[in-house]
């Protein structure tokens, strides 16, 4: 109880706690973000997450009787700038903050389920036999996806990815500590949401489909390597592959735009130091931002035809 | 700009489209192209003898399809936000992507011999 622990007591909860910091303002994480507008809540509940961590972080404030000394703010900066990478406590931080940047991730494509009240009706249904939910967010409303558990599996597998090829740039035995956590994170909540969402509370299904997931998990990791090694068109197939399961009616201009913020979003995150990228919270943006960049018009359109021979891969005439 | 000419730059630039050797049954461009002969050409494509009505194409959704194409084929995107070192020869693994590169050229060749030996290969890393 606040009142009764002596002063230091506190002050070394608060330095404990402050390793691994909750900013909501993402100041540093924005850098690389086009809009202007949409900043990621973080701080408020969500149903289908996981529990947080027991111990609540200590509100200087509050705990101070509503002033900040100046030994706050500078055990404060002390704490940021003597942040020590690696060593045995890595991995109990990585936790506490990878769970904040698995947030930012799972909360892309969100979706809820309306739970039939009466128990005779079955939940709505797409076409493939999956249940359909509602939700909001570019991915439903804009790329046209439905609100279901697979289109945000995929979604957010999508930005983990992104998050694990920053991840890869720590230092070797950190990086393999930060890609398994926000993993786990991933996983736990996966199956939250199908006891949740899709009432599968026999473990055996759960684990079957976590299983079927976790290939493609490492299907998609491979195939968006090779896109971001190669070029454009193929990160465009393989996202075409996974995210749009290879439909014959996807808009190739939402394609384009989601490999456009896949690329943007990696140039940025190129440019945050290791340690703002493990300590500061993440507001994506979204492809949204992308349109006007694909929307240029490309030379090629008004390029002249010459004969085509479509086995030769020749380079395209320019005016 | 007529239909015709969406159709040839469609043709144009699915034919400079990557081909992917990994993944032959599920082509981007061999579906993109069936999409474009059942809009373009409604008539040639193989009906259960219903008669076909030719939809008219809207021009502007085709050019802007058309488009992102080409701007997907000529790299817009990777010459506008270009990574560096960091990204792509990270310091845990700096050949991690020309591995993956290598070891996705040499798959669709491999015998099945060729796979047990790299599986044992593979199973017996040594630092």
């Amino acid at each position: 109880m606040a009142s009764k622990s002596c002063v230091n007591c506190l002050r070394a909860l608060q330095r404990q706690s402050r390793l691994v910091p909750r900013q909501t303002k993402p100041s540093i994480g924005r850098v690389f973000t086009t809009t202007s507008a949409r900043s990621l809540e973080i701080s408020k509940p969500q149903p289908n997450t996981t529990p947080s961590t027991s111990i609540p972080p200590v509100d200087p404030v509050s705990a101070e009787g509503g002033h900040k000394s100046a030994l706050d703010i500078i055990s404060k900066n002390a704490a940021l700038s003597n942040r020590k990478i690696g060593g045995i406590t890595e991995t109990y931080t990585a936790y506490g903050a990878t769970e904040e940047l698995y947030k930012a991730c799972a909360a892309q494509a969100d979706y809820k389920i309306e739970q039939p009240t009466d128990s005779d009706v079955d939940v709505l249904k797409t076409e493939d036999g999956e249940d359909l939910g509602t939700g909001g967010g570019w991915w439903h409303n804009e790329a046209g996806l439905n609100p279901t558990f697979s289109t945000w599996s995929q979604v957010t597998m999508l930005h983990i990815y992104l998050l694990s090829a920053r991840f890869r740039a720590f230092p070797p035995d950190v990086s393999k500590i930060w890609q398994q956590h926000l993993l786990d994170h991933f996983f736990y909540d996966m199956e939250n949401k199908m006891v949740v969402n899709h009432g599968m509370h026999a473990r055996g299904t759960r684990n079957r489909y976590l299983k079927d997931i976790f290939v493609q998990y490492r299907g998609i990791n491979a195939a968006y390597d090779e896109g971001l090694a190669k070029n454009d068109a193929v990160l465009a197939g393989a996202v075409w592959r996974n995210v749009f399961k290879a439909s014959e009616e996807v808009d190739i201009a939402i394609l384009a735009q989601i490999v456009s913020f896949m690329r943007r979003t990696l140039n940025g995150l190129e440019k945050l130091e290791d340690i703002a990228v493990m300590m500061q919270s993440i507001d994506f943006g979204g492809p949204g931002s992308d349109k006007v960049m694909v929307a240029k018009k490309s030379k090629m359109l008004s390029a002249a035809f010459e004969k085509v021979e479509p086995a030769k891969a020749t380079t395209p005439t320019r005016k | 700009m007529s239909q015709e000419v969406v159709y040839k730059h469609y043709l144009r630039a699915l034919s400079q489209w990557p081909k992917d050797a990994l993944r032959p049954e599920c082509r981007f461009e061999d579906v993109m192209r069936r999409r474009i002969e059942s809009k373009f050409n409604p008539s040639e494509t193989p009906s259960e003898g219903r008669q076909v009505e030719r939809v008219p194409v809207n021009q502007e959704a085709e050019l802007k399809q058309v488009n992102a194409l080409y701007s997907l084929i000529n790299n817009r995107y990777t010459t506008q936000y270009r990574l560096g070192d960091l990204i792509m020869k990270p310091q845990s693994n700096p050949t991690h992507y020309a591995d993956l590169v290598k070891e996705l050229e040499e798959a669709p060749n491999r015998s099945w011999f060729g796979n047990m030996i790299n599986q044992w290969k593979g199973s017996l890393r040594l630092r």
